[in-house]
């Protein structure tokens, strides 16, 4: 009876805005899992590499290898040119309505971000139920910040937990603390981000500073809830030895945390930006072979806890 | 030790690159026909064998410890012509098959590819017209270095490029048929005259001819001789039996001889006492029953050789780590031997199976399980597995049966070690979905789990089977029978008026189709025409009735397999149709015929559109999957049904086709699934080619979504996945639970690929510096590098996919 009440309760018709479900992601969490990317995200770090997740706002996304430069979307709306033979597109004056993406044979042309139901992404993510239980995965609510949306997400988390999946969080911390209460119960997993440890740095590279995190994670490590620490090398920028100090010191500071996960820099982000018309992304030098291990043992000579995956 | 394993590995692959080599079996075989004319056919082919077995030279290699090889058959044959010259001749060939001189005659060849005749069947595919050399491995006799063909078609095909009097794959096509050793044809008529057949696609029985020796057979054929005197037609096959048998006896006597010869002459006191010791062994192996691991080994090997000696196609090892288990175990028990040095023996038998000329596809089964269902595995089956891990070859094609109820957890942990090398094996049958389908089809238990994968997926009942019986027509094209539709509809024979009307001629016609391929009581099988003694001894059944195995004297009925090819382009084809003509109104479906007759000509938009836009199988989409369910199930209910009990043989599901996609894709007509003409066709029941993009979650939802119940013949499925999923622990064990949860679900057969698209594109660029690189076609494994152009594109366009 009370279960019956509980389905009641989860609001399977509250709305989201995401940009993404990808399916079979080994690498957000444990098994095989279904990642849900959540729009917006209160943070600009530099190397951003879901650049489409920034913005709370739908937008347009030209793939300039998909196109055969047919001009079939010029012909119905101006964002769109041929210019010297080349595909042009002014995002400056696109107001979204979509006519260019029913013409466009060759589905070079789509709308980054859609808004879908809460009951619409748990079918898909049941649609891989089967792997789950075997691989000790499920699903995993990322971005974008997944906390931005608090009322989505947690429905989502609801809904999931209800039909015994597992769920897990990747988040920035950068949310108001009772956000993060609402969900505890409803979450296995917080994936949660450390972009930099010195605070003056952290203002600069995510354009926020770390307090609010840095006090969202400690509170959060009080409740007993299961973090995993993840945390994006950058060459050039993070990768310094005070910062890996500064992981170790926190996974010493609360020796219960799963351990820490590196994330090393990729440069796939760079082509995201420029097909939905974003400022052009500052490139940094990809890691070498073996670099992330060079990091993880520098990371571990610090006395820090990893995340062995 | 691993330090010889990889000198023996430069060796072999040192032979490959030696050159062409022109064989000796022709002109032997040949010598001995003349000699035997006018006795009956048995006899002769088995005098034959003796002839060849007995004249044949002997190589003996640096390195080895496992005696016996098939080059002694295979000379090398110096070639002095100027690559100038042979583009000259190219173009000369082309211009003969353009314009046919007067009385001009194909010369005659052992494997030469016959066309279809016209045929009235429905959904025949086209096999006649495409070519078949696709592999360095593919292509017999040739008299050109593989590598140089492949250039030679490249450069002849782009100066015919415009010309439309011929097409490039026949270009291929004439060009791989007529650079050609000759070997006169007198000879080769002589050959084929007999005509010379080889126990093929099947296994002999090895696990026999270890706990029996072949002097104890021989005592067996002698004891059936005397007490058949009454029955010519037996006392004529007995005597067939012993004269091979004799013969393969003084071979491997031989052989011991030769290699005492060369101990005597090597200065290194340690490899000539290492010679010694492999002529003894051998010398005792040649007529007693085996004690030792290594003696046991030798003879299998031997057994292997001498079939091969045969030519022919696919032979397999069948379950190995089965009949080799006991005497591995005894010596472990009695310390004769240690996991490593019985793992580098295995090595090296896997290394003489991919010397040059050995047969196409030798394959191998481990794990499973037995008659009770209980799993087989053993500690052999890891050593099997090392072995590989060790070796990284093509050969033997290597299955892992696993039960995903029964197999211990450490079966899976094997398999992952060894698909995380990237080689592509081993591949995974699902251990207890076959023994079902197998008992199903009314085999007893006992054989219904000694299964295999004969060559490459095809799967057999092991040791006692007449093999993989192939009927005429028996590859049935799903996008032929569209087409066929499709032209009766323009002709106003049939009306379409609704989508449902269509899939329900489509399905109808299936079922037409399959019917159309039921042979009658009476019918004789291709390979019926002929004998082969020594396969015969090893297969079970003969030697108890009598009968040659293709005279009938097989124990265990064997399979006709009925080919299902194209499932994926025909149901994103009627996607196509029902989105665009009967949901959307778009077109009419006279203007889609046109589009597609007409190759897409001025209609690319269309087809990006048809690509982009409209749902495709594999994607865990249910309306478009269910249309591949409903033509994938029509057809094996239907094959089902032709065992009614007339025949022996038993039909069995095949959705498999070896090189077939690329090479039946360059004589296909463009699709209605956005596929231009000459593309390749979907290969087996995969999507089309870079069609899945949802991941391989919902790719193996899809393929689940077919009802296997009666897929009893062969299936490749290909899971291709990035190398960066084995960068760490966590991407291997969500791997491994995938796989663990397709064959929990009921799937049959699964393998991984994951080699790197950019890393291939290299490889293509500069063969040699990727002279190891092993990759996954369909079921078998083959080296990139040794590849036809066209099927290196085709491996570089299917799908990887990456991994979040």
């Amino acid at each position: 009876m009370n279960k019956q009440k509980e389905v009641r309760k989860i609001p399977l018709d509250v709305t989201g805005r995401i940009f993404d479900i990808q399916f079979f992601c080994v690498h957000d969490g444990p098994g095989i899992r279904t990642t849900v990317f959540l729009k917006g995200c209160p943070l600009r770090c530099l190397w951003c590499h879901n650049p489409e997740g920034i913005s709370s706002q739908v937008h347009l996304s030209y793939s300039e290898n998909k196109c055969i430069g047919c001009g079939a979307c010029t012909a119905v709306c101006n964002v769109h040119a041929i210019v010297e033979g080349k595909h042009v597109v002014d995002h400056s004056r696109c107001s979204l309505r979509g006519l260019c993406l029913e013409v466009c044979p060759a589905g070079a042309l789509s709308f980054v971000g859609r808004d879908v139901t809460v009951r619409e992404v748990i079918n898909d993510v049941l649609s891989d139920r089967k792997y789950y239980g075997p691989s000790g995965g499920g699903m995993t609510l990322s971005g974008g910040e997944p906390l931005m949306q608090p009322e989505f997400t947690l429905a989502l988390a609801m809904a999931a937990k209800e039909e015994g999946i597992n769920v897990a969080i990747e988040t920035s911390g950068y949310a108001p603390f009772k956000v993060f209460e609402s969900l505890i119960k409803h979450v296995d997993l917080f994936l949660f981000d450390i972009k930099e440890t010195d605070p003056e740095l952290h203002k600069v590279f995510t354009n926020v500073s770390m307090d609010l995190p840095m006090e969202n994670l400690r509170k959060l490590y009080q409740t007993g809830a299961s973090i995993l620490l993840r945390c994006p090398i950058i060459p050039g920028l993070n990768d310094r030895d005070d910062h890996f100090e500064g992981i170790a010191d926190l996974t010493k500071e609360m020796p219960n945390l799963l351990g820490v996960e590196l994330l090393p820099y990729h440069r796939l982000a760079a082509s995201k930006s420029t097909r939905m018309g974003l400022s052009v992304q500052e490139e940094y030098e990809p890691p070498k072979p073996g670099q992330k291990e060079e990091w993880y043992r520098l990371l571990k000579s610090h006395g820090a806890k990893v995340y062995d995956n | 030790m691993e330090d010889r394993i990889y000198k023996i590995k430069r060796q072999v692959e040192a032979m490959m690159d030696a050159g062409v080599r022109r064989t000796t079996f022709y002109p032997l075989i040949a010598e001995s026909l003349k000699e035997t004319e006018g006795q009956p056919k048995q006899i002769r082919r088995a005098r034959a064998m003796e002839y060849l077995l007995d004249n044949v030279e002997l190589e003996v290699f640096p390195h080895e410890l496992l005696g016996g090889s098939i080059l002694g058959m295979w000379p090398v044959e110096p070639v002095h012509r100027e690559y100038s010259d042979l583009l000259i001749q190219a173009e000369q060939f082309v211009e003969e098959y353009i314009n046919p001189p007067e009385e001009a005659q194909e010369p005659v060849h052992f494997y030469g590819r016959g066309r279809n005749a016209e045929t009235s069947v429905y959904g025949a595919a086209p096999m006649g017209k495409s070519r078949f050399a696709l592999m360095a491995r593919d292509h017999y006799d040739a008299n050109v270095d593989y590598l140089t063909l492949q250039k030679l078609i490249k450069e002849t095909q782009s100066k015919y490029e415009d010309d439309d009097r011929i097409e490039g794959y026949e270009i291929a096509r004439v060009l791989e048929n007529r650079f050609q050793f000759d070997y006169g044809e007198d000879v080769m008529k002589r050959v084929l005259g007999l005509p010379w057949m080889a126990a093929n696609h099947l296994n002999l029985n090895y696990g026999r001819a270890i706990n029996t020796g072949y002097a104890a057979v021989l005592e067996q054929i002698k004891n059936l001789l005397e007490e058949s005197k009454d029955d010519p037609e037996k006392q004529e096959f007995y005597t067939a039996c012993k004269i091979v048998i004799e013969a393969a006896i003084r071979y491997m006597k031989r052989y011991a001889k030769a290699y005492l010869g060369a101990a005597k002459t090597e200065e290194d006191p340690v490899r000539s006492e290492e010679l010694r010791e492999i002529a003894e062994i051998i010398d005792k192996v040649s007529t007693e029953k085996p004690e030792t691991f290594r003696e046991a080994i030798q003879l299998v090997w031997l057994t292997h050789l001498i079939a091969n000696t045969g030519l022919g196609s696919a032979l397999s090892f069948a379950k190995f780590d089965q009949y080799m288990y006991p005497f591995y175990r005894r010596d472990i028990e009695l310390g004769r031997i240690t996991f490593d040095e019985a793992r580098d023996l295995v090595c090296m038998l896997y290394l003489k199976c991919n010397e040059p000329k050995m047969r196409t596809v030798q394959s191998m089964a481990l794990g499973g399980l037995d008659a009770k269902g209980e799993s087989t595995a053993n500690e052999f089956t890891k050593v099997c597995l090392a072995a590989a891990r060790v070796t990284r070859l093509p050969y033997p094609n290597i299955s892992l049966q696993v039960s995903p109820t029964k197999s211990p957890e450490w079966v899976m942990d094997e398999a992952m070690e060894t698909i995380k090398l990237g080689f592509g094996m081993p591949q995974l049958y699902n251990a207890d979905a076959w023994m079902k389908v197998f008992l199903d089809l009314g085999h007893s238990p006992e054989n219904a789990c000694n299964y295999y994968n004969m060559g490459c997926v095809e799967t057999l009942i092991a040791d006692g089977s007449a093999g993989w019986l192939i009927v005429p027509n028996g590859f049935i094209s799903y996008s032929q029978l569209l087409d066929e539709i499709l032209d009766e509809y323009r002709a106003g024979k049939v009306r379409i008026e609704s989508f449902d009307e269509l899939i329900e001629l489509m399905l109808e016609r299936i079922r037409i189709a399959v019917g159309q391929r039921k042979v009658s009581a009476d019918y004789r099988f291709m390979h019926t025409r002929g004998y082969d003694a020594f396969g015969s001894v090893w297969i079970d059944g003969c030697l108890e009735k009598g009968k040659d195995m293709f005279q009938g004297g097989a124990a265990i009925p064997g399979h006709i397999p009925l080919t299902g090819s194209g499932l994926a382009n025909t149901a994103d084809s009627l996607a196509t149709i029902k989105t665009l003509v009967f949901d959307s109104g778009r077109y009419c479906l006279d203007q889609l015929i046109d589009i597609v007759r007409a190759d897409y000509e001025g209609q690319e938009p269309l087809r990006r559109y048809i690509k982009e836009s409209i749902p495709h199988y594999g994607n865990d989409i249910e309306w478009v999957d269910d249309l591949a369910a409903q033509m994938f199930n029509t057809f094996t209910y239907a094959v089902n049904d032709l065992n009614d009990g007339t025949l022996q043989e038993k039909y069995v599901n095949s959705f498999f086709s070896y090189t077939q996609a690329t090479s039946l894709g360059e004589v296909t007509g463009a699709t209605l699934d956005g596929r231009k003409k000459g593309q390749p066709i979907s290969d087996g029941l995969g999507p089309v080619q870079g069609h899945d993009t949802h991941g391989p979650t919902h790719l193996l939802n899809s393929l689940l979504k077919l009802d296997y119940k009666y897929l009893n013949g062969a299936l490749a499925t290909n899971l291709k996945v990035t190398a960066s999923l084995f960068s760490t622990k966590g991407g291997v064990a969500a791997l491994k639970s995938l796989l663990m949860t397709y064959l929990e679900r009921g799937g049959p057969q699964i393998q991984i690929n994951f080699v790197k698209p950019e890393e291939l594109i290299e490889a293509k660029k500069n063969p040699y510096a990727y002279r190891n690189l092993v990759v996954r076609i369909a079921g078998f494994c083959e080296y990139f590098i040794y590849l036809d152009d066209k099927m290196q594109d085709e491996i570089i366009s299917r799908t990887a996919y990456s991994t979040a």
